[in-house]
C-alpha cells in the first residue's frame, strides 16, 4: 500500500508518525565495505507465494543514466527536516545510517551514544566532506540538529526534551537533555540526523531545500542549481568525491507520477527504470513483465483506525473492540492489498524493532499477543453492552483521492454495518485530512480517523507515547482521552529507561495493556513494493530507503 | 410585342411538387423583351416558388417538371456548367429584403464586382469602372465612396438600388423581380420602381414582376397573370384588369381598392375623447455617429393627438416616424420623457407600477402587434389561450369562460374549429384574429393596432378591416391604427395624425387631409400610392 | 479600430481588479483556519501558531493584505508558496511553459481537426454522418478516460509514443506531447466541429448565399467567401473559449500523463489549500480567459464591418 501511502502523505505537514519516527539505515553496510546481501524471506512472505526481499545485490557497473518515477508526486522540499521524499535521503545522509534491516549503524557519527542519563555525545569521523569538498565539522552538525527545535521541524517532538546543542570538540557534539530519551539514538537515522552545510543553511535562511536554493550536504549524489524544474523533474548528479564510496549511476532523474496507471504504464514500457509503492493491484503485470523485477520489501507501514474526539464512540474500548472483531482481516488484506500485507496485532508494525539488538524481546511479546478474530456475534454483543449512542452515524475521515484508502473505507462501512455501527465515509483532501492533527475543533466534526502511514526511524516507543499518554504529558495524538495507568507507566520506564533490555520489557508490558484496550485499531501492516528495470540492480526495497541512502549501489547488474 | 425573336422567358406547364403536396401546377407563362409582366397572388399562391424554379433556388426536395427556356434555351436541356452560364448571364434577380440578400461583411463594391470578376472574367479594375457606372445608372450618388461602404451603411431604398444594378451587371435582357418593393415605404417605393422602368425603358428588359401589391402591378406592368392555389387562373392585359372575368381577379381587385365605409361619416358627431395625448417627448441614447459615447435621439417630439370614444383614428407615417414609440408609451410599455397621457380622464403618462394598475389599465385598453406568432405562446390552443385571458379581468364558472371565449371567436369571424389548434397550425390572418379576440377578451374601450394589418393579404387585410369597424361600430371601442398604409387609413378612420421624424405635420379628418393635405411631405406620401395610371417618379 | 482596442484593454482591465478583489476575498472567506492547513501534521504548538500567524501576515486586515497582494504581482513579486517554501514566479515559470505548450499543440489539433470535420460536414452526406457519430462520442468521452485509452493502444501495444513528461525539447517534446494533447483535444474537438458545421450549414441557407449562387458565383468561391467568412466570426468565438478553457482542463490531461503544468499545480495547491498558489492561478487563468475573448473581439471586429459601423 506504498502507494496509498506516499499519497497519504503528501500533506503539507506530513503525519506525525513520520515525523516522530526515527530511523537509521544502513543498508548495505556501506561503512564496513560489504555490499548488501539479499535477506532470507520472511515468513509472511513465504505464506503469501512471494519472497520478501528487503535489498538488491550491489550494481556491478556503472549506467550513464536513471529515470525514477515518485509514486506520492513532486515533493514540495528536499530539506530533510520537512518533506518526505526518497530524493532526499540520496542526497543528504544522516548522522547514523538505517539499514535495510532496520537496524541502526554509525555512519557521518563513528560514535554516537549516552554519556550519561541526559547527555548524548556525538563523535564525528575526520573524512567526510560536503559535495563542494569542505569537511563536515561539529559546527555543521551543531547547526543541522539546532533547525530540529524549530517548531516548524518535523522532528520537533523527539527534540522536545533537549535544552543545549553543544560543540564539544573538533569533531566533538555533546546534546544536553532534561530527561532521558531511549530511542534518541534511532532518531539521528532519520532526517534529524541530517547534516547539512552551515554556511549554505545560512546563506539561504529559512529557504532549505528549495527548487531555487537546492542543498549542501554529504550523498552519494548531488542537486545542482537548475536542477530542479518545478513541475517537471529534480535531476541528481553522481557526487564523484563521494566519502564512502563509488557511485555507480551517474545520473539519476526524478519524475513525478503520481497517478498509478501512468505509473504502471510508464515502469512496463521501460519509459522509467524504477519506483517505489508501485500499485499492488498491477503486481501481475509487474510480475509477468519482461521489462524489470517487481521485488516485495518489509515495511513499517500499516493502516489504522482512530478515534477523533472524547465524544467519539470510538472513545468506549467495546466500539473500538467490536470494530475490530467485525473487520474480516483476510478478506481485507485480499481484496484492498491484493495480498501483500499482514495482518498487524498492534499499534507498530513488527519490523519496525527487526533491528533492534533487543529484538527478541520484543518478537516474544509480540508473539504473545492474542490473535487477530474475526467474529461478528461478539462484535455485536459487544455494542449492545457498550452503551455508546449510536443515535448519530458516526463520520470516518478518509484521505481523498486515495483509492485503497477508500475501498478500505467501504469495508469498514460494511463491517460497521454488519454489527449496528452507521459509518459515513467524509473524504477530505490533503490539506483538510492533514489539518486533523492540529485543529480539534475540526476533529470534533468526525469521530473516526482512518490512518494510511508509515513510520520513517525505528522510535516506536515515542510513535506509541504520542497515541497512548495523557495529551499533557506528550499524548498529541490521544485525542479519545484515552487512559491506561498500566500503559503509561510501561511507556514511560520504556522511554526513559538507560538499559535497552529493561526499556524493551517495559514496552511488552505496556503493549499488553493497551492491545486489550485497543485504543486504535489496526487493520493491516504493509509492504515496500518497487519495480526496478531489468539489467539494474542495487537498491535498498525496505522502507529503510525513506531514510537511507538507497541508491548508492544502483547500478548495472554486469 | 411582336414574337419573332422567342420570348426572353418562357415556361411552360411548370410544375412543382413536395412529397406531400402539389405547389405549383401547370404554369404557363412568358415574358418578350421589353415587356412587363406581373405575378400576382397571395402568400401562397406558388408565384415566387415559380420564380425560384426558374433561377435555380428550389429546395432539394422539391421536385419539379415542365419546361423553363431562357432566350429560346431550354434549361433542362442544358448541362449543368450550361444551365449555370446561361442563367447567370441572361437574367438578373432582384429578391424582396436586400439586406438579407446581400453579405453584410463585404463592401457594396466587392458585390458589385464579385460576378464581372468571377464569373465573367472581367479584370478587377475595368470591373470597378463598370460598377461605378451601373450604380450611377440606378441614380447613386457618389459612387465610388458607396462602393467602400457596407450593406450595413446604406438604407434598404439604397441597398434594393443596389441589388438593380448588380443584376445587370452581366447585360441580361430579362429580370425577376421578386416581391421587389414589398419591404420599403411608399415614397421609397416610388424611387426605386421610378429606377427600374426607366431602366427597363432604356434596354429595352423583359421583366417578370412578382409581387402581391395589385395596385402596384396594375400601375407598371403590361400584363398580369393572376395565380391562386398554385395554378394561375386568368392573364389579361393591365389596363383590363377592372373587367376581369376569372371570380379571383375581380375579388382581388375589389379588396385591393378599399371604399371607405358609411361608419367614419359619423365623425361630425361630437364625442368625449377616449385618449387625450399632450405634448408626448421620449428620447433614446444612441451612440454617436462620432467620437465616445453617445447621443440622445429624439424619437417622439411633442406629440398631441386626441381620439374619441368610439372613434378611429390613424396615425401614419413613415419607418422611423415615432408612431411605433408613440403607440407603445401610450399602452405603458414604454416611458415617456416628458407630456402627457390621459386615458378615459386617468393619468396613463407613466408605465403602470403595481400588478393592480396593470390589470386596470388592461381592461381599459389593448395592443395588437404586427406578428401575432411573437405574441402567442406557440404550444397553446387557441381556446386555453383566450381562457387564460378571458379568466384574467373576468373569473367565473368554466361554463361562463367556455362561453365568453365562443362569443370571441365569433366577434372575429372565426369558426369555432380553431379553438383546438395551435398558432403555428393557423394562417397568417386566423392568427391576427386570435390575437384581436384576445385583445377583446378584456372588453377594452380602446384598442391600439400597430400595423395589425400590414403583413396580411389584401383578402385578408379588407376581412380583419370588416371586423375591426364591425367592432367599432358594434361595440363602440375606440382604434388607434398605427399604419405606414394610407389605404387602411381611408378605410377605417375618421380622422389621421401625420407622424414625421417624430413630429406631428398634420392632422385633421380624413377626407380633408387626404383630399387637400396642407403639408408637402403629405402630398408626397399620397403620391407614392400606387394607383391607377400612377406613373412612379424619381424625388429630390 | 484603435477606439475599439482601447475599449477592450479597459474592460479588460477591469474585469481583472474585480477578479482579483473577488478571488483574493473567496480564498480568505474559505473555512477553515489556514494556519492548521499549513503546518499540517506539525504539532500545533503556541509559538509555531504565532511563527505562521506572522510569517503569513494572517493578522493584517483583508483590505491591507490584498493590496499588498496585488501591490507585490504589479512589482512582479507573486509571492510565496506555502508548501513549496519557495517564489510562486519560480514555481510557475516551468510550468507555464509546459502548459502553453500542450495547449498549443492541442489548440492546433483542434484548430486542424475540428474545424476541417466541420467543414466536412457541413457539405452534407456520408461525411456529415460519419462526423456526426464520432463527435457524439467524442463529447461523451472525459479526458481521462481518453488519456487511458490512448496510452493503452499507443503507448502500451504499438509503442510509438511515450506515456510520461515532457522530453527533452523540440521533437521530442512533440512527441511527448502528441498523446496528452489529443487526449486535452478530444473533446474540443468535437465541440468546435459541430459549432463549426452548425454556423456554416447556417450560412448556407442566407439569402445572400443564395443571390451568389443565382449570380454564378463558383462554389468554391461562395463557400470561401460569403459561407465560411461570415461564418467565421462564431467560429473564433467558440475556439476563443476553447481556447482559454483549455488551460482550466489541461489538469487533467496534465496529471494523467505525468507533465508539472499549470493545472496539475492548481489542483494540488487547491487540495493543499497552498492559498497564495491557487489565488495567483485563478488570477492568470481569468486573464487569459479575459485576453483570449478580447483578442477573439477584435479579430472579429476585423473581420464584420458591422460591430465598428459609424451610421452614414
Amino acid at each position: 500500500m506504498p502507494t496509498a501511502l506516499t499519497r497519504a502523505r503528501s500533506a503539507p505537514g506530513r503525519t506525525f508518525a513520520s515525523a516522530v519516527a526515527l530511523a537509521t539505515a544502513s543498508v548495505l553496510s556501506a561503512c564496513s565495505g560489504s555490499t548488501p546481501s539479499q535477506e532470507p524471506p520472511a515468513a509472511g512472505g513465504r505464506d503469501a507465494g512471494f519472497d520478501v526481499v528487503n535489498s538488491l545485490a550491489a550494481g556491478r557497473t556503472p549506467v550513464e543514466s536513471v529515470t525514477w518515477a515518485l509514486a506520492e508526486g513532486e515533493p514540495s522540499s528536499l530539506d530533510p527536516a520537512l518533506g518526505y521524499s526518497y530524493v532526499t535521503p540520496n542526497l543528504c545522509e544522516n548522522l547514523l545510517l538505517l539499514n535495510e534491516d532496520f537496524s541502526v549503524s554509525e555512519h557521518i557519527a563513528q560514535r554516537a551514544e549516552w554519556s550519561t542519563d541526559t547527555t548524548f555525545v556525538i563523535e564525528l569521523r575526520d573524512d567526510v566532506t560536503f559535495w563542494d569538498g569542505s569537511p563536515v565539522t561539529a559546527a555543521d552538525v551543531v547547526y543541522s540538529l539546532s533547525r530540529n527545535l524549530q517548531p516548524s521541524s518535523n522532528w520537533y517532538s523527539p527534540f522536545f526534551f533537549v535544552t543545549d546543542i553543544a560543540q564539544t570538540g573538533d569533531l566533538e557534539v555533546t546534546l544536553t537533555f532534561s530527561q532521558h530519551s531511549s530511542q534518541f539514538r534511532e532518531v539521528l537515522s532519520g532526517g534529524a540526523g541530517a547534516v547539512m552545510q552551515k554556511a549554505y543553511g545560512e546563506s539561504v535562511g529559512d529557504a532549505v531545500g528549495t527548487a531555487e536554493t537546492g542543498l549542501m550536504c554529504t550523498g552519494p549524489f548531488m542537486v545542482e542549481k537548475g536542477g530542479w524544474t518545478p513541475g517537471t523533474s529534480i535531476t541528481t548528479r553522481a557526487n564523484p568525491a563521494y566519502w564512502n564510496g563509488t557511485v555507480l549511476a551517474q545520473e539519476i532523474t526524478y519524475v513525478f507520477v503520481p497517478d498509478s496507471t501512468s505509473l504502471t504504464s510508464a515502469l512496463l514500457s521501460g519509459e522509467v527504470d524504477g519506483a517505489f509503492g508501485v500499485p499492488t493491484s498491477a503486481a501481475a503485470q509487474f510480475t509477468e513483465s519482461d521489462a524489470g523485477q517487481f521485488v516485495v520489501g518489509d515495511s513499517t507501514g500499516f493502516i489504522s483506525i482512530m478515534g477523533t474526539s472524547p465524544q467519539s464512540p470510538a472513545a468506549i474500548a467495546a466500539v473500538r473492540r467490536a470494530l475490530g472483531l467485525a473487520i474480516d482481516r483476510a478478506q481485507f488484506l485480499e481484496t484492498i492489498l491484493h495480498g501483500y500485507g499482514t495482518e498487524m496485532k498492534t499499534l507498530v508494525p513488527p519490523f519496525i524493532w527487526s533491528g533492534s539488538p533487543v529484538r527478541d524481546i520484543y518478537d516474544a511479546g509480540y508473539a504473545s499477543l492474542p490473535d487477530i478474530e474475526h467474529d461478528v456475534e461478539r462484535a455485536r454483543e459487544l455494542i449492545a453492552e457498550s452503551g455508546a449512542d449510536l443515535s448519530e452515524p458516526m463520520v470516518m475521515a478518509v484521505p481523498a483521492g486515495n483509492t485503497e484508502a477508500m475501498q478500505t473505507a467501504l469495508i469498514v462501512q460494511a463491517a460497521g454495518e454488519a454489527i449496528g455501527l452507521t459509518i459515513e465515509i467524509d473524504e477530505k483532501q490533503p490539506a483538510d485530512y492533514g489539518a486533523l492533527y492540529g485543529d480539534p475543533a475540526l476533529r470534533d466534526t468526525v469521530d473516526l480517523m482512518l490512518s494510511v502511514d508509515y513510520i520513517a526511524v525505528p522510535a516506536f516507543v515515542a510513535y506509541t507515547r504520542l497515541n497512548f499518554m495523557p495529551t499533557d504529558r506528550g499524548g498529541y495524538f490521544n485525542w479519545t482521552g484515552y487512559s491506561n495507568e498500566a500503559v503509561i507507566a510501561g511507556l514511560d520506564e520504556a522511554a526513559t529507561a538507560t538499559d535497552a533490555t529493561a526499556a524493551a520489557k517495559a514496552y511488552v508490558a505496556a503493549q499488553d495493556a493497551y492491545v486489550a484496550d485497543l485504543p486504535v485499531v489496526p487493520l493491516a501492516a504493509t509492504y515496500q513494493t518497487t519495480f526496478l528495470a531489468e539489467g539494474l540492480t542495487g537498491v535498498v526495497t525496505s522502507k529503510a530507503s525513506v531514510s537511507s541512502p538507497w541508491a548508492l549501489h544502483l547500478g548495472g547488474r554486469e | 410585342m411582336s414574337t419573332v425573336a422567342p420570348p426572353l422567358l418562357d415556361i411552360e406547364s411548370l410544375r412543382i411538387t413536395s412529397p406531400a403536396r402539389v405547389l405549383v401546377e401547370d404554369c404557363t407563362l412568358s415574358v418578350a423583351s421589353g415587356e412587363v409582366v406581373g405575378l400576382i397572388g397571395e402568400s401562397g399562391s406558388g408565384k415566387s416558388l415559380s420564380l425560384r424554379a426558374v433561377v435555380g433556388l428550389l429546395d432539394a426536395r422539391l421536385t419539379q417538371s415542365g419546361r423553363i427556356s431562357v432566350d429560346g434555351k431550354n434549361l433542362d436541356a442544358l448541362d449543368k456548367a450550361a444551365r449555370r452560364r446561361v442563367r447567370s448571364h441572361s437574367m438578373g434577380v432582384v429578391f424582396q429584403t436586400p439586406r438579407a440578400h446581400l453579405n453584410p461583411l463585404r463592401s457594396i463594391g466587392d458585390f458589385m464586382t464579385e460576378a464581372l470578376t468571377c464569373v465573367a472574367g472581367v479584370s478587377a479594375s475595368e470591373a470597378e469602372v463598370r460598377a461605378e457606372s451601373l450604380l450611377e445608372e440606378v441614380g447613386i450618388t457618389d459612387p465610388r465612396r458607396r462602393m467602400r461602404q457596407h450593406p450595413g451603411d446604406l438604407s434598404g431604398g439604397l441597398l434594393q438600388r443596389v441589388m438593380i444594378a448588380s443584376a445587370l451587371a452581366m447585360e441580361p435582357q430579362l429580370l425577376l423581380a421578386d416581391e421587389m418593393t414589398t419591404a420599403l415605404d411608399v415614397t421609397v417605393q416610388e424611387e426605386v420602381m421610378a429606377v427600374l422602368l426607366d431602366l427597363q425603358r432604356e434596354r429595352g428588359l423583359g421583366i417578370l414582376f412578382v409581387t402581391h401589391d395589385l395596385q402596384l402591378a396594375r400601375a407598371v406592368c403590361d400584363r398580369i397573370a393572376v395565380m391562386s392555389a398554385g395554378r394561375i387562373v386568368e392573364t389579361i392585359p393591365a389596363a383590363r384588369l377592372d373587367n376581369a372575368v376569372e371570380p379571383y381577379t375581380r375579388a382581388l381587385v375589389a379588396s385591393s381598392t378599399l371604399s371607405r365605409q358609411p361608419a367614419a361619416t359619423d365623425s361630425e358627431a361630437a364625442s368625449e375623447p377616449i385618449l387625450e395625448v399632450r405634448g408626448l417627448r421620449r428620447e433614446f441614447m444612441v451612440r454617436k455617429a462620432r467620437g465616445w459615447g453617445r447621443e440622445p435621439f429624439v424619437a417622439v417630439d411633442g406629440v398631441d393627438l386626441t381620439l374619441g370614444a368610439g372613434r378611429a383614428l390613424a396615425v401614419v407615417g413613415q419607418s422611423g416616424s415615432g408612431k411605433t414609440t408613440t403607440a407603445r408609451i401610450i399602452c405603458g410599455l414604454e416611458r415617456a420623457d416628458a407630456g402627457t397621457v390621459t386615458v378615459q380622464g386617468e393619468d396613463w403618462s407613466q408605465p403602470a407600477r403595481s400588478v393592480r394598475e396593470r390589470r386596470h389599465r388592461a381592461a381599459m385598453a389593448q395592443m395588437v402587434f404586427q406578428d401575432p406568432y411573437q405574441s402567442l405562446d406557440p404550444r397553446q390552443s387557441v381556446e386555453s389561450c383566450l381562457a387564460e385571458a378571458v379568466r384574467l379581468q373576468e373569473p367565473g364558472s368554466a361554463d361562463a369562460v367556455r362561453e365568453r371565449v365562443r362569443e370571441l371567436v365569433r366577434s372575429v369571424a372565426l369558426d369555432e374549429s380553431v379553438l383546438d389548434r395551435t398558432p403555428r397550425s393557423l394562417s397568417g390572418g386566423q392568427r391576427q384574429r386570435v390575437a384581436i379576440a384576445r385583445a377583446l377578451a378584456a372588453r377594452p374601450k380602446l384598442l391600439v393596432l400597430d400595423e395589425a394589418v400590414s403583413a396580411l393579404d389584401v383578402t385578408v387585410r379588407a376581412e380583419i378591416l370588416d371586423v375591426l369597424e364591425e367592432i367599432r361600430h358594434d361595440a363602440g371601442v375606440a382604434l388607434l391604427m398605427i399604419t405606414h398604409d394610407l389605404d387602411v387609413a381611408e378605410r377605417l378612420c375618421s380622422h389621421v395624425v401625420v407622424m414625421r421624424a417624430g413630429r406631428v405635420i398634420e392632422s385633421g379628418p380624413v377626407a380633408e387631409v387626404f383630399s387637400a393635405p396642407a403639408e408637402s411631405y403629405t402630398r408626397t406620401l399620397l403620391a407614392s400610392i400606387p394607383r391607377p395610371g400612377w406613373v412612379p417618379r424619381r424625388r429630390g | 479600430m484603435l477606439r475599439r482596442v482601447l475599449a477592450q484593454l479597459g474592460g479588460l482591465l477591469s474585469t481583472l481588479v474585480i477578479a482579483s478583489a473577488v478571488i483574493f476575498g473567496a480564498l480568505v472567506l474559505t473555512p477553515g483556519d489556514p494556519v492548521s492547513a499549513i503546518i499540517g501534521g506539525v504539532q500545533p504548538t503556541p509559538e509555531l501558531i504565532a511563527q505562521v500567524r506572522a510569517d503569513h501576515h494572517l493578522d493584517a486586515p483583508v483590505w491591507e493584505r490584498y493590496l499588498q497582494w496585488v501591490g507585490g504581482i504589479l512589482s512582479g513579486d507573486l509571492g510565496q508558496s506555502m508548501v513549496y517554501k519557495t517564489s510562486i514566479s519560480a514555481l510557475l515559470a516551468p510550468r507555464i511553459a509546459v502548459t502553453a505548450t500542450l495547449v498549443a499543440y492541442a489548440a492546433t489539433i483542434v484548430a486542424l481537426v475540428g474545424i476541417g470535420s466541420g467543414i466536412l460536414a457541413s457539405r452534407g452526406g456520408p461525411w456529415d454522418q460519419a462526423v456526426l457519430v464520432s463527435t457524439t462520442v467524442g463529447l461523451a468521452m472525459p479526458t481521462f478516460v481518453v488519456a487511458i485509452l490512448l496510452v493503452w493502444v499507443f503507448a502500451r501495444l504499438l509503442g510509438w509514443f511515450p506515456v510520461l513528461g515532457v522530453g527533452d525539447g523540440g521533437w521530442d517534446t512533440l512527441r511527448h506531447l502528441t498523446l496528452p494533447a489529443v487526449s486535452l483535444a478530444i473533446i474540443y474537438i468535437a465541440y468546435v466541429s459541430r459549432i463549426t458545421r452548425g454556423s456554416l450549414v447556417a450560412q448556407q441557407t442566407r439569402e445572400h448565399v443564395e443571390t451568389a449562387r443565382v449570380r454564378g458565383i463558383p462554389s468554391a468561391r461562395i463557400f470561401r467567401a460569403h459561407v465560411l467568412r461570415n461564418a467565421s466570426p462564431q467560429i473564433l468565438a467558440v475556439s476563443g473559449t476553447t481556447f482559454a478553457s483549455m488551460f482550466a482542463t489541461a489538469a487533467i490531461a496534465e496529471q494523467a500523463f505525468g507533465l508539472g503544468g499549470v493545472g496539475a499545480l492548481f489542483t494540488e495547491a487547491a487540495s493543499r489549500k497552498d492559498i497564495p498558489v491557487v489565488q495567483v492561478i485563478a488570477l492568470l487563468m481569468v486573464s487569459i480567459f479575459v485576453a483570449a475573448n478580447a483578442l477573439v473581439d477584435i479579430i472579429a471586429a476585423l473581420i464584420d464591418p458591422r460591430s465598428d459601423r459609424t451610421h452614414a
